[in-house]
Protein backbone atom coordinates (compact mmCIF):
# COMPACT_ATOMS: atom_id res chain seq x y z
CA UNK A 1 0.00 0.00 0.00
CA UNK A 2 2.86 2.34 0.87
CA UNK A 3 4.55 1.46 -2.41
CA UNK A 4 1.33 2.30 -4.27
CA UNK A 5 1.23 5.70 -2.56
CA UNK A 6 4.86 6.40 -3.46
CA UNK A 7 4.28 5.41 -7.10
CA UNK A 8 1.15 7.55 -7.36
CA UNK A 9 2.87 10.55 -5.81
CA UNK A 10 5.79 10.11 -8.20
CA UNK A 11 3.42 9.89 -11.16
CA UNK A 12 1.45 12.98 -10.13
CA UNK A 13 3.75 15.73 -11.46
CA UNK A 14 4.58 13.76 -14.60
CA UNK A 15 0.97 12.98 -15.38
CA UNK A 16 -0.30 16.49 -14.78
CA UNK A 17 2.37 18.68 -16.27
CA UNK A 18 3.34 16.83 -19.41
CA UNK A 19 1.11 17.25 -22.43
CA UNK A 20 0.02 20.04 -24.72
CA UNK A 21 -2.98 21.03 -22.62
CA UNK A 22 -5.22 20.10 -25.56
CA UNK A 23 -5.93 16.38 -26.09
CA UNK A 24 -7.91 17.14 -29.26
CA UNK A 25 -4.90 18.91 -30.78
CA UNK A 26 -2.64 16.00 -29.80
CA UNK A 27 -5.05 13.59 -31.49
CA UNK A 28 -5.18 15.68 -34.69
CA UNK A 29 -1.37 15.94 -34.83
CA UNK A 30 -1.04 12.21 -34.22
CA UNK A 31 -3.48 11.45 -37.05
CA UNK A 32 -1.66 13.91 -39.32
CA UNK A 33 1.62 12.05 -38.83
CA UNK A 34 0.19 8.51 -38.88
CA UNK A 35 0.59 6.98 -42.38
CA UNK A 36 -2.15 4.43 -41.59
CA UNK A 37 -4.71 7.24 -41.50
CA UNK A 38 -6.08 7.89 -44.99
CA UNK A 39 -7.00 11.30 -46.40
CA UNK A 40 -10.68 10.37 -46.11
CA UNK A 41 -10.39 9.42 -42.41
CA UNK A 42 -8.35 12.55 -41.77
CA UNK A 43 -10.98 14.80 -43.36
CA UNK A 44 -13.72 13.07 -41.34
CA UNK A 45 -11.78 13.81 -38.15
CA UNK A 46 -11.53 17.51 -39.06
CA UNK A 47 -15.00 17.80 -40.62
CA UNK A 48 -16.43 20.11 -37.94
CA UNK A 49 -13.55 22.56 -38.50
CA UNK A 50 -13.78 22.62 -42.31
CA UNK A 51 -16.02 25.30 -43.83
CA UNK A 52 -15.41 25.04 -47.57
CA UNK A 53 -13.77 23.17 -50.45
CA UNK A 54 -10.67 25.36 -50.35
CA UNK A 55 -10.00 24.25 -46.75
CA UNK A 56 -10.70 20.62 -47.71
CA UNK A 57 -8.10 20.87 -50.49
CA UNK A 58 -5.57 22.46 -48.13
CA UNK A 59 -6.13 19.67 -45.58
CA UNK A 60 -5.71 17.10 -48.37
CA UNK A 61 -2.43 18.66 -49.43
CA UNK A 62 -1.16 18.77 -45.85
CA UNK A 63 -1.91 15.07 -45.34
CA UNK A 64 -0.29 14.29 -48.70
CA UNK A 65 2.95 15.90 -47.48
CA UNK A 66 3.04 13.47 -44.56
CA UNK A 67 2.00 10.45 -46.64
CA UNK A 68 4.90 11.16 -49.01
CA UNK A 69 7.49 10.85 -46.22
CA UNK A 70 9.39 7.68 -45.34
CA UNK A 71 8.43 5.69 -42.23
CA UNK A 72 11.74 6.69 -40.65
CA UNK A 73 11.04 10.40 -41.19
CA UNK A 74 7.54 10.06 -39.75
CA UNK A 75 8.76 8.21 -36.67
CA UNK A 76 11.32 10.99 -36.12
CA UNK A 77 8.59 13.63 -36.50
CA UNK A 78 6.62 11.69 -33.89
CA UNK A 79 9.66 11.78 -31.57
CA UNK A 80 9.72 15.53 -32.03
CA UNK A 81 6.04 15.90 -31.18
CA UNK A 82 6.46 13.83 -28.00
CA UNK A 83 9.27 16.21 -26.98
CA UNK A 84 7.06 19.22 -27.84
CA UNK A 85 4.17 17.92 -25.74
CA UNK A 86 6.46 17.06 -22.84
CA UNK A 87 8.06 20.49 -22.93
CA UNK A 88 4.89 21.95 -21.39
CA UNK A 89 6.31 21.16 -17.96
CA UNK A 90 9.29 23.42 -18.74
CA UNK A 91 6.99 26.37 -19.28
CA UNK A 92 4.54 25.95 -16.44
CA UNK A 93 4.95 25.32 -12.75
CA UNK A 94 2.13 23.86 -10.59
CA UNK A 95 0.79 27.32 -9.74
CA UNK A 96 0.66 28.09 -13.49
CA UNK A 97 3.63 30.45 -13.12
CA UNK A 98 6.49 30.21 -15.57
CA UNK A 99 9.72 28.44 -14.77
CA UNK A 100 13.00 27.77 -16.53
CA UNK A 101 15.60 30.05 -18.05
CA UNK A 102 14.76 33.64 -18.98
CA UNK A 103 14.98 32.65 -22.66
CA UNK A 104 12.33 29.99 -22.17
CA UNK A 105 10.02 32.12 -20.07
CA UNK A 106 10.34 35.23 -22.24
CA UNK A 107 9.74 33.14 -25.33
CA UNK A 108 6.72 31.46 -23.75
CA UNK A 109 5.22 34.84 -22.82
CA UNK A 110 5.76 36.23 -26.30
CA UNK A 111 4.34 33.21 -28.11
CA UNK A 112 1.39 33.00 -25.74
CA UNK A 113 0.43 36.63 -26.37
CA UNK A 114 0.98 36.29 -30.11
CA UNK A 115 -0.98 33.06 -30.46
CA UNK A 116 -3.89 33.96 -28.24
CA UNK A 117 -4.31 37.42 -29.74
CA UNK A 118 -4.56 35.58 -33.07
CA UNK A 119 -7.16 33.20 -31.61
CA UNK A 120 -9.22 35.73 -29.67
CA UNK B 1 -5.15 4.89 4.55
CA UNK B 2 -8.23 4.64 2.33
CA UNK B 3 -8.92 8.30 3.00
CA UNK B 4 -5.42 9.32 1.92
CA UNK B 5 -5.78 7.37 -1.35
CA UNK B 6 -9.14 9.08 -1.98
CA UNK B 7 -7.61 12.49 -1.29
CA UNK B 8 -4.73 11.68 -3.62
CA UNK B 9 -7.12 10.74 -6.43
CA UNK B 10 -9.15 13.93 -5.93
CA UNK B 11 -5.93 15.97 -5.97
CA UNK B 12 -4.86 14.19 -9.16
CA UNK B 13 -8.17 15.00 -10.86
CA UNK B 14 -8.07 18.67 -9.85
CA UNK B 15 -4.42 19.02 -10.75
CA UNK B 16 -4.89 17.55 -14.21
CA UNK B 17 -7.99 19.64 -14.83
CA UNK B 18 -5.92 22.74 -14.09
CA UNK B 19 -3.00 21.58 -16.21
CA UNK B 20 -5.22 21.03 -19.23
CA UNK B 21 -6.99 24.37 -18.93
CA UNK B 22 -4.44 26.18 -21.08
CA UNK B 23 -2.72 25.17 -24.30
CA UNK B 24 1.07 25.02 -24.20
CA UNK B 25 2.25 28.31 -25.76
CA UNK B 26 5.50 26.81 -27.07
CA UNK B 27 3.54 24.20 -28.99
CA UNK B 28 1.16 26.79 -30.45
CA UNK B 29 4.13 28.87 -31.54
CA UNK B 30 5.86 25.85 -33.09
CA UNK B 31 2.73 24.86 -35.03
CA UNK B 32 2.22 28.33 -36.47
CA UNK B 33 5.94 28.79 -37.17
CA UNK B 34 5.93 25.48 -39.07
CA UNK B 35 3.61 27.00 -41.66
CA UNK B 36 4.73 30.60 -41.81
CA UNK B 37 8.42 31.21 -41.12
CA UNK B 38 11.47 30.44 -43.24
CA UNK B 39 13.43 27.22 -42.73
CA UNK B 40 16.52 28.83 -41.10
CA UNK B 41 14.34 30.74 -38.61
CA UNK B 42 12.23 27.66 -37.93
CA UNK B 43 15.35 25.59 -37.26
CA UNK B 44 16.42 28.25 -34.77
CA UNK B 45 13.02 28.22 -33.06
CA UNK B 46 13.20 24.41 -32.68
CA UNK B 47 16.39 24.70 -30.63
CA UNK B 48 14.37 25.40 -27.47
CA UNK B 49 13.01 21.83 -27.53
CA UNK B 50 16.53 20.34 -27.45
CA UNK B 51 15.41 17.52 -29.76
CA UNK B 52 17.75 14.97 -31.41
CA UNK B 53 19.20 16.18 -34.75
CA UNK B 54 17.37 13.46 -36.71
CA UNK B 55 14.03 14.59 -35.25
CA UNK B 56 14.77 18.20 -36.25
CA UNK B 57 15.85 17.05 -39.74
CA UNK B 58 12.61 15.07 -40.12
CA UNK B 59 10.53 18.08 -39.10
CA UNK B 60 12.41 20.27 -41.59
CA UNK B 61 11.93 17.63 -44.28
CA UNK B 62 8.15 17.79 -43.91
CA UNK B 63 8.31 21.58 -43.76
CA UNK B 64 10.07 21.48 -47.14
CA UNK B 65 6.88 19.94 -48.53
CA UNK B 66 4.39 22.23 -46.78
CA UNK B 67 6.41 25.27 -47.88
CA UNK B 68 5.48 24.34 -51.46
CA UNK B 69 1.83 24.98 -50.60
CA UNK B 70 0.44 28.42 -51.37
CA UNK B 71 0.34 30.92 -48.52
CA UNK B 72 -3.45 30.98 -48.82
CA UNK B 73 -3.69 27.21 -48.26
CA UNK B 74 -1.34 27.39 -45.29
CA UNK B 75 -3.53 30.17 -43.91
CA UNK B 76 -6.59 27.92 -44.19
CA UNK B 77 -4.78 25.15 -42.29
CA UNK B 78 -3.81 27.67 -39.60
CA UNK B 79 -7.49 28.66 -39.32
CA UNK B 80 -8.39 25.01 -38.69
CA UNK B 81 -5.70 24.80 -35.99
CA UNK B 82 -7.03 27.98 -34.39
CA UNK B 83 -10.56 26.50 -34.30
CA UNK B 84 -9.17 23.38 -32.59
CA UNK B 85 -7.32 25.55 -30.06
CA UNK B 86 -10.46 27.60 -29.42
CA UNK B 87 -12.36 24.40 -28.69
CA UNK B 88 -9.67 23.42 -26.17
CA UNK B 89 -9.63 26.85 -24.53
CA UNK B 90 -13.37 26.79 -23.75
Amino acid sequence: MKLLMVLMLAALPLHCYAGSGCPLLENVISKTINPQVSKTEYKELLQEFIDDNATTNAIDELKECFLNQTDETLSNVEVFMVISFSSYKLFKSPDQGQVGSSFLTDNAKATSEQAFSYIG
Amino acid sequence: MKLSVCLLLVTLALCCYQANAEVCPALVSELLDFFFISEPLFKLSLAKFDAPPEAVAAKLGVKGCTDQMSLQKRGLIAEVLVKILKKCSV
